[in-house]
């Protein structure tokens, strides 16, 4: 009886100690709902010496996103998303179950965290009115697919990780989607109804120990979604045959940089894809998909009010891209329109951290035959 | 999987073990720390800030505050432990949530907030800027000028 008292007396004594020594820190009812935005209108106008071009404005992306946390653990975010003014999309919309300390377990529609624009694209954290050429065409932003997995860190050593299982690209559905132009992005599901046939796997480190450095590693692994899966005999070796030829296999892998010092900032990115299968994939859907993509970026800018104020900047900058979905072809002729080359130059005035106006020419070029074509786009952007 | 069902049903994790930070830290047995909680007597404009006084092998080695700040998704908690001339000597954020933005609580980083003793403090500028993490660490710095300029004004150094 006295040692049970004693341990009871113990235990008393370790949780008054674990009460005064620990801190539970309470939500607010307020601290539970976040609510935030992003938008970004343009106007592009190409140029011509000998032709006239009607300019384009528009509302490219209007944003809202929301958050709400349960309790101390729990969160959901989502990012309704209005495109062009009439097409509307969830970007976002994931539940975010923390497990401990540094260890989150997330399910639901997510970016794909591929190189920097794909999971960062809100207007204000990037130079340029239109996001980088190379994430449109070789990593289809905004890529995002329903699927669950990882996201944490190490310690308080600056290194990041996320790692899910998510639905892939839909190859074919009736008749092919993926072409050489624009590789994968016809083939985004966007969580939409999306056909799983293939679990695909897609991760990324990110390294920020090193002073006003950013580094990435991302990989992205699996196989694109068929409707020709759909009912078929398990044991019919034709049909399997047949639906094999509809998809295509993906190893993709990015890296990227970024660096802030004293104003300057410098970023680039350097991705490649190897595409499996694309010679039957062709064939059977006749289609022009490259068996490997190439592409890189680079991006200086300097913050000309640097010295002056935290919140507003004014920032010329320069973007080189090179990016090519024809790096390699297997049993089709190479098109060297899709080897591109453009640069971009202009300069963007914050007129708070998440408030700018934007402006910038680009010279698109690529391999063929045809001019350069020059554009001046104008924009809008805003991020709160 | 059975890690993960752990995880589950764990709950103190949300509580902030302020010896064990410390004894890590410190890398000294816990039962050398201790921490007093205590109300600054201009307490009322501290909010939901808890206050402690840090002893180490009975000796006093200054204030820590734990205190909070928002990021882009989510709030997150970190503690300053200050010096007892006032100066501070660690920054370490203790609860992150979200992953957005938590590039911030790297050592490396937060290292440039040792020796702060309440100056004007700009980031971006005096602090260096952490890509990916804009508002977080804006959030981080406003929080700790703030906290310190209140801090030296209320304990009188």
């Amino acid at each position: 009886m006295r040692k049970i008292l004693y341990s009871l007396v113990f235990m008393l004594a370790q949780l008054m100690a674990i009460s005064q020594n620990t801190s539970e820190r309470i939500l607010n009812s307020e601290e539970k709902l976040s609510i935030g935005g992003y938008a970004q209108i343009d106007y592009n106008q190409k140029i011509d010496g000998e032709t006239k071009y009607n300019g384009i404005m528009d509302v490219h992306r209007m944003v809202l996103m929301v958050g709400y946390k349960f309790n101390e653990r729990t969160r959901f975010i989502t990012e309704l998303e209005v495109e062009h003014v009439q097409e509307v999309y969830v970007e976002q919309a994931f539940l975010d179950y923390k497990l401990k300390e540094g260890l989150n377990f997330r399910a639901g529609l997510l970016l794909i965290p591929m190189g920097i624009i794909n999971e960062l694209h809100e207007p204000a954290t990037f130079n340029g009115v239109e996001r980088p050429n190379l994430d449109n065409t070789l990593i289809p932003t905004t890529w995002r697919e329903i699927g669950a997995g990882f996201t944490g860190r190490i310690g308080d050593s600056g290194l990041k990780y996320q790692l899910y299982v998510v639905n892939g690209f839909l190859s074919y559905n009736g008749s092919g989607l993926l072409r050489g132009s624009d590789a994968f992005r016809r083939g985004r599901q966007k969580g939409a109804e999306s056909i799983f046939s293939n679990p695909n796997l897609s991760g990324k480190i990110e390294y920020s120990g090193i002073s006003s450095l950013k580094l990435g590693l991302s990989t992205y692994l699996g196989k694109s979604q068929s409707t020709l899966y759909d009912g078929i005999d398990k044991d019919n070796q034709q049909l399997i045959a047949v639906a094999d030829s509809s998809v295509l296999g993906l190893s993709m892998i990015g890296l990227d940089f970024r660096y802030l010092k004293k104003g300057w900032n410098f970023k680039g990115q350097f991705n490649y894809a190897s595409v499996k299968n694309t010679d039957e994939y062709n064939e059977f859907a006749a289609k022009d998909m490259g068996s490997a993509l190439l592409g890189y970026y680079l991006e200086a800018g300097y913050n000309l009010l640097h010295s002056k104020d935290a919140d507003k900047k004014l920032v010329p900058f320069v973007r080189y891209e090179k990016y090519d979905t024809h790096y390699k072809v297997d049993g089709i002729s190479k098109n060297v329109k899709f080897n591109h080359s453009d640069v971009t130059a202009g300069i963007g005035w914050w007129m708070a951290e998440g408030a700018v106006l934007k402006a910038d020419v680009q010279w698109l070029g690529n391999d063929g035959p045809d001019d350069t074509i020059t554009q001046i786009n104008l924009g809008v952007g805003i991020w709160f | 999987m059975l890690v993960v069902l752990a995880f589950l049903f764990a709950d103190e994790a949300n509580a902030i073990d302020l010896v064990k930070i410390f004894s890590k830290e410190l890398k000294t047995d816990q039962a050398d720390v201790s921490l007093q909680k205590f109300i600054p007597e201009c307490g009322d404009d501290f909010g939901t800030n808890e206050f402690f006084k840090l002893y180490v092998k009975k000796q006093w080695e200054g204030y820590v505050v734990l205190t909070r700040a928002k990021g882009r998704h989510d709030y997150f908690d970190f503690l300053i432990w200050y010096s007892s001339g006032m100066s501070v000597k660690l920054v370490k954020v203790v609860s992150y949530s979200s992953d957005h933005g938590s590039e911030i609580s790297g050592k490396n980083w937060l290292l440039q907030f040792a020796g702060y003793s309440g100056n004007k403090l700009i980031y971006g500028k005096d602090i260096q800027a952490i890509s990916g993490a804009t508002i977080s660490g804006k959030a981080i710095t406003s929080k700790i000028e703030e906290i310190t300029g209140k801090l030296k004004t209320c304990i009188g150094n």
